[in-house]
Order: C-alpha cells, then structure tokens, then sequence
C-alpha cells in the first residue's frame, strides 16, 4: 500500500517538474520572440540615425560634387524609399539599396581631393561609417537571435511547445541576392 | 633572556623606501657575519619610516651599525628606555617675540627660540597604513620592486591631516634630555594665539602649531612615519577593525615619541664630538638628520657623506647608483600611464528588508528561547522532523528550486546572442572579451595586478574546523571589457563572479611580501583568495544601461571651492574686510557668492564633448532582481552551459531522490499514527 502511495507521489512531483519545465520553454520562446523584435527595433534606432545624417553629408557633397549629380541623386532616392516602405520587406531593401548607393557615393569622393579634405565632410563621413559598422554588428545580433529562436523551434522537447502554443518561424536579414556576386575591378592602362 | 634583552642594546635603522643594488651583498654579509636571516633583514632595511633592526650586546650592534653606515644606512645605537615623561594636552598657546607659552592641562610650558625640539605628526585612525599600503600596491604593480618613495614628506602630512591627526613635541635640553612634552589635537585647543596663521580648519591649524613650533625651535625634528615604522610596542592599529584602536594607538604613540627622542638624544651626543671637526653632525640650519632624512633618502646628510667616503670607495659608488636610480624612477614615473587609485568601499548598510527565511528563522528562534526549548528538545524536533519526513521535503524542495534555477540560467545564456561592444544596445547583453583595469587594483594577498578578487578569512573553530569569519571583496570596482571592436565598463557589484584562479595563504606570508607592519603570523588563519587577473578572457551576461554621469553638480563645486578656500590663508583675507582678522557671517556670504560665480564659469566652461556610444553605457546588475549577472572565467560558452546542466541535473535527481524519501517517511508516519 505504501509503495503504492510512494510511486503516486513520486509521480505527481515529476508532472509537477514537467510542468514547470514547459513552463520555463514557454517563457523562453516568448522572451527569443521580444529579443528578435528589439534588436530588430534596435537596427531600425541606427537607420534612422543614419537617415537624418545622410542630408547633411548631401548638402557638404553638392558643393564639390556638380558632376556627380546622378550618384548623389541615387542616394536621394534611396533615402526617399526608406521613407515610403510600408512592410518589413520593403523597407529591408530600401535600406540595402540605401547602403550601396551610400558605398557607391564615398567610391566617388575618392576623385575629390578637396571633398576628402573637407572637415565637415570628414566628421560625417567617420560619423556615417560608424553607423554603417554598428547596424552591420546588430544585423547580425538580429540574425543570430532569429537563429536561436529558429533552432529552439525545432528542438525537442521545445517543439512541443512551439506546436502547442503555434510558434512560427522568422525570417533572417538577407541581402539582395545581386550582392553576393563578385565585386568586378577594372584596372584603367596608363 | 628577557634580562638580557632588557640590558641589550638596541639598533635603529632608517629603512630606504626602495631596492638598491648594494642590498643583496650587505644582505649576503649580514647573513655570513651575524647569522641573519635574508628576508627578515631584508623587510628591516627596506620600506617606510625606521626599523627595529638587531637587539644584541653594544659590541654586536656597534659592529653591526659600521656596516650599515658603510652601506650608507642612517643608524642609531640605543639603550631602550621607558617613558618618563608624559605628554601633556594642549589648550591654549601664547606666542611672544622671543617664546611661545604653551597652556596645557596641568601645566604651563615654555618653548625658547632656539630650543631643540623633537616631534612627531601622527594619525591615530592608522589611515596613514592602509593609505600607504593601497598606494604601495599600486606602484609595486606598475612600476614593479624598483618604485620611488610613494610619498613625499608634504603627502604624507596631508594624508595624516585628512584622518585623526595629532602632534606630540618633546622640549629638550643640550643633553637631549626631555624636559617637557605636549600633545595638540585637532580643534582640542584654542588657535587664538596663532594669530594670522589661524584658520577655519582645526587640521590645519594643527599643521600651524607644528610650523610655528618648527620656527621657533633652533633644532627641530618632526617626524611623520608613526604607523609606517615597524617597532614592536609601537604599532598601530586601524580605527575601522577596532573600537579602542584611537586609545591604543595613543599609547604606542607615546613610545614612538619617546624612542624619537632617545634618537634624538644619541644624535646630540655624536654631535659632540664632531663639533670640533670640520664636519659637523647636526648642520647649522637646525634640521637634524632625522629630519634630512625624512624629506628624502636620497639627500644624504653632510656628515654622513663624511662617514660613507672616509670607509672607502664603495661608499662613493653606492651614492652614484642611487641618483642613477633615482634618475631612472623619476623617468619611469613619468612615463608610466598610472591608474587612478581604486574607490574606497561603500558603507555598509544595515538591511532594512528581512527575507521571510530570516523572519521565520528569528520568529523561531524568539520563541523557542522564550520557552526555555533546550538542545534535546532541537534533537528530539529534528528526529521528528526526519521520521514524519519534513526535513527531506524542505530539502526537495530546496534543490528542486535549485534545479530549476540552473535550467533557467542555462537557458538565459543560450538564448542570449553575443553583442559587440562597439554597436552595443541597451537591454540584456552577453559579451565575450578581456578584462582591463580602469583603477590600479591589486589582489590584497598575491598582489597581483586583477579586475577582481574576494578575499576570505578563515580562522580554526572549536572542532579544529576552518570557519569563515570575514570576507572581503573588490566588487564596488569597475572593470572594462574589450572584445575587440571596443571597451565597455563592467560594474562588478551584484553579479556572480566565478574566478579559475584561488590561492591559499596565510597572514604571515602577505606580512613577509609587503613588510612588516606590526602584524604576527597566525597559524590559526587561513586566507583564500579568488582572483580574475588583467587580460584574462571573460564572459559577461548582464544588463547594459547608460553609465552615470560623474559631471560634478553646481552645488559640489561651489562646496570644494569653500573648502579650498578655508585652506588657503592668502585668499582668506581678501574677504576680511573690516580687517579685524575675522570672516564674520556678511563676509563669509560674500565669499560664498564668489566661489558660486567661479563654480559657474567653471561648469559653463566644461563643454561635454560627444562621447563615444559605448563610453556612455555601462553593463551592471540589471534593476529587477530575476535578471541575471554573470562574470565567469570560461573558456566557451559551451563550457558555461555543460556546467549549468551538469548542476541542474545532479539537483533536480538529489530533489527527487529527497521527494522519494519524504513521501516514504510521511507515509510510514501517517501509518504509525493510525496504528498507534
């Protein structure tokens, strides 16, 4: 009879545990899920950081630039879609194009002495490269905690959870696809 | 024996504060001639202030004291003696053109000019020790054993005035003969009679009375290096470990006064005979070696100088070394990027919030000795307690929640990215890089330059069992993190610091690095020390949140340039405008309103400059207390989580094998409660 009794309690401690232990991979999921939406919140604070740089560093280029108008309006324009993306999507490849219309503008500058010599031009310069290396840093924070979420996802006994309580996957930061070509350098003669 | 060391003589020596090359073959000699141990002869003639070094019949001592003068060493071959005068309290003085009257508690005391004074400035908190300890560490681990003198006469002063100052002087005869000796406190006596030296401050009107009697002695010598000279009966106490340690202090005070002036006295009677030589022992200008001395071990008194160079020509090489290293410190000084001192501890508070453990544990307590309840009755409980199986339910219950706080913790570090300082957000952060000092912090026991260390003492319990009685730990000192891309300020306090590196030692052994200072070594204790060197790879998951601004506000301004001001006896009489030699409440309002304007100007001036984004966060312990902090050692984070889930599991099945048994018990004492 004891035996008995010992084994049902023995029991009901473990399904206590149990319990208690999808209760821990339920929280975890819901705090994986808050730390993907903050560091995605956290890579959009630098943006905008960026975004109220840029016509600044615009209207210190103009002045120097006068044949380079289409470079610079490329960054115009890029700027403007970051401002009209309505999705996530959208607005990811907004700022991509947004980073190489930027790359392309200080590829530019390299034929303008008095531009690169510009102290003004140097602050925002150093300013905007700063901002360009922290979102990089914190696309890829996002990407690993998108990652952590994703494996959790998958895992047992999480998946469990995550079937249970309808926990859906999310997407990487990816870049456009025409990026990962080869950069091509052509080397002028003479 | 003890008659003997009573007759013995004595040898007193001016310790030099720093190694020279002519140490390790005196040290050889020494060993060879008189059997002396290496390093304890080595703490004697190296560190601060005097030492006691050899006690032995006047022909073993005079032999010994030819060979340290021959080695340029300031000794002192004395007869000890007891007191036999005593200080007397200063209350008012009465300064005149040819005397000062000195107005104590039981008499009346009259300082000539001219007379040959002997004194002693002396810090009866012990201060001056620790102050000169932290100070010592700090330079021993960046400019290693070959560091200058860490304090100048004038900073020590200044370090004794800012504890619990007190001025001891001696009046003596031309025999050196104490004829009276007067103790000033601090704001204990009347500071009329220094006239325009007065000031607002009682500890520099302390530092008046010393200059004044400095002025109107023909000969005087004030010593500062009570505390920081190693005498057996003079040693000193620090206030902060113990309550009678002023009281103490003053006593040992009064033997290092009267020792002062044995020295004094033997300085007299080698002047003597030098008198009518061309060299004379006590110089003209009425500084006394002792005097000389202290202001700097490498001014060597002109007598001196007569006694290194008659011995030969190793006297004149030890002199060129020593201002070749004193050239190379000054160099080395002033290259050495230094540290700023660590922050002192914060106060401890009382905790105002009992947990409901501790409640409980008081409540039962409380109650069981009102009730008379005798140990056989706790026996009896426990017994009980263990049959009806509430002792391994509470015990299940405990490591279950252990279990579980680990899986939680395990589960923290995985779900936590890794964050690079330089682009760091604020929120919870996990950072891998290498620690770096931002305070010259150094390990009390090994001394080692760390980030890091806690401290435990442990003394033998009545079973012979090590029992810890005080712990002590560097966590109110921040550290920076470098992974690479940038440095972060870590604010250790509160987290859970896991240390690879523990040492084990003993009271003795810290005392024989560092130098003696009144301390003995006790078999009975036990020091661990954890520690977390500089450079070495560390793991932190904690919480980043903006770093405190240290700008200092209007008011501390205003506040230290009033307390700058006090002290500056030039600027004070600008606002002594009816020219009574007073700063009446109008004046000292319009004083008042001038440092708030310089306070302004001052904070106006300050432009903050925009500061890097990682320099203005900071990763500490996050504001809810679930959140965790850690600080650990760990090679990967792999490593940190195998060790979490090797804690959790051995927990979770010692909580399940508990809840086995208590459930066995509870049953077993359910059925003999129904039998019965």
């Amino acid at each position: 009879m004891i035996t008995g009794w010992v084994i049902l309690g023995t029991l009901g401690v473990v399904l206590i545990g149990l319990v208690v232990y999808l209760i821990l991979i339920y929280n975890g999921f819901i705090a994986l899920r808050n730390n993907i939406d903050r560091n995605w919140s956290n890579i959009d604070v630098l943006l905008k950081q960026r975004y109220d740089e840029l016509p600044k560093l615009i209207k210190v280029c103009e002045g120097y630039m006068q044949h380079e108008q289409k470079t610079l309006e490329a960054v115009v324009k890029a700027r403007s879609l970051v401002n009209q993306a309505r999705t996530d999507e959208q607005n990811m490849q907004a700022q991509n194009l947004l980073t190489d219309t930027l790359k392309s503008l200080f590829m530019v500058v390299e034929r303008y002495p008095n531009l690169k010599a510009d102290r003004s031009f140097q602050q925002l310069g150093y300013r905007i490269t700063e901002i360009e290396d922290q979102i990089a840093d914190r696309r890829e924070l996002f990407n690993e905690s998108v990652n952590l979420y994703n494996i959790r996802l998958e895992q047992f006994p999480d998946i469990i959870v995550a079937r249970g309580f309808h926990f859906t996957k999310r997407k990487l930061w990816q870049i456009d696809p025409d990026h990962r070509q080869d950069v091509k350098v052509a080397w002028q003669n003479g | 024996m003890s008659a003997l060391l009573h007759t013995a003589d004595q040898l007193i020596v001016r310790r030099r504060p720093t190694f020279h090359e002519g140490l390790s073959p005196l040290l050889q000699t020494l060993r060879l001639e008189f059997g002396l141990d290496k390093v304890s002869v080595r703490q004697r003639l190296q560190g601060p202030g005097l030492a006691l070094f050899l006690q032995s019949d006047k022909q073993t001592v005079a032999r010994a004291k030819l060979l340290l003068e021959e080695h340029g060493y300031c000794c002192w071959q004395i007869e000890r003696q007891q007191p036999t005068v005593s200080t007397d309290m200063l209350r008012s003085l009465d300064v005149h053109g040819d005397r000062i009257d000195f107005i104590c508690k039981t008499q009346h005391v009259c300082l000539e000019r001219g007379a040959s004074v002997v004194g002693v400035l002396a810090d009866l908190s012990g201060g001056v020790v620790d102050k000169y300890l932290k100070r010592l560490l700090a330079q021993s681990a960046y400019r290693g054993a070959h560091s200058a003198d860490v304090y100048t006469r004038e900073q020590k002063i200044q370090v004794i005035l800012q504890g619990q100052p007190v001025f001891d002087f001696y009046l003596l005869d031309a025999l050196g003969n104490v004829q009276n000796a007067v103790q000033a406190m601090a704001g204990r006596f009347d500071v009329d009679g220094l006239g325009k030296r007065a000031s607002l401050s009682s500890r520099q009107n302390l530092k008046a009375l010393m200059e004044l009697v400095e002025d109107y002695a023909g000969t005087a010598s004030i010593d500062c290096d009570f505390g920081l000279s190693s005498f057996p009966d003079c040693q000193v106490e620090i206030a902060s470990e113990n309550a009678l340690a002023a009281v103490n202090n003053l006593a040992s005070l009064s033997c290092y006064g009267w020792l002062m002036t044995q020295l004094r006295g033997a300085e007299l009677m080698a002047a003597k005979p030098c008198a009518n030589s061309t060299a004379p022992c006590v110089p003209e200008n009425g500084i006394s070696i002792l005097e000389q001395l202290s202001q700097g071990d490498n001014a060597q008194p002109d007598c001196l100088t007569g006694v290194v160079s008659d011995t030969g020509r190793e006297g004149v090489s030890i002199d060129e070394e020593q201002g070749d290293f004193a050239a190379r410190h000054e160099a080395q000084s002033q290259q050495s990027n230094e540290l700023p001192p660590p922050p002192d501890p914060p106060q401890k508070r009382k905790a105002t919030r009992l947990s409901l453990v501790t409640l409980g544990g008081l409540v039962a307590g409380a109650s069981m000795t009102a009730a008379g309840i005798s140990d056989d009755l706790l026996s009896l409980l426990a017994k009980q307690g263990m049959a009806a199986g509430v002792i391994p339910g509470i015990a299940a219950a405990f490591l279950i929640w252990g279990g579980f706080h680990y899986v939680r913790l395990k589960r923290q570090v995985e779900n936590t990215p890794t964050s690079k300082v330089r682009s760091l957000a604020l929120g919870m952060v996990e950072i891998h890089g290498r620690a770096r000092r931002m305070y010259a912090l150094v390990s009390p026991m090994s001394q080692s330059a760390c980030v890091w260390y806690r401290l435990r003492k442990y003394r033998k319990g009545r079973k012979k069992k090590w029992r810890l009685i005080q712990q002590i730990d560097s966590s109110h000192v921040a550290f920076r993190l470098d992974d690479g891309t940038g440095r972060i300020v870590v604010d250790p306090s509160g987290a859970t610091v896991k240390a690879k590196t523990q040492l084990t030692g003993y009271p003795d052994q810290f005392m024989k690095v560092l130098g003696t200072f009144g301390r003995t070594a006790d078999p009975e204790e036990k020091w661990i020390e954890d520690l977390i060197y500089e450079g070495t790879a560390l793991y932190v998951l904690g919480f980043a949140q903006p770093a405190s601004t240290k700008r200092k506000s209007l008011k501390e301004r205003t506040a230290h340039r009033l307390r700058q001001l006090k002290l500056d006896h030039r600027a004070l009489p600008r606002y002594d405008t009816d020219q009574n030699g007073h700063i009446d409440a109008t004046e000292w309002q319009s004083a008042r309103r001038d440092a708030e304007q310089e306070a302004l100007r001052e904070q106006l001036a300050e432009q903050p400059s925009r500061p890097v984004q990682q320099e203005g966060v900071m990763i500490a312990k996050g504001r809810e207390r679930s959140l965790p902090f850690i600080i650990t050692e760990a090679t990967s984070e792999a490593d940190l989580t195998r060790k979490y889930r090797l804690f959790s599991i051995s927990l979770l099945a010692a909580g399940l094998v508990a809840t086995v048994l208590a459930v066995f018990k509870f049953l077993q004492f359910l059925d003999s409660t129904q039998f019965n």
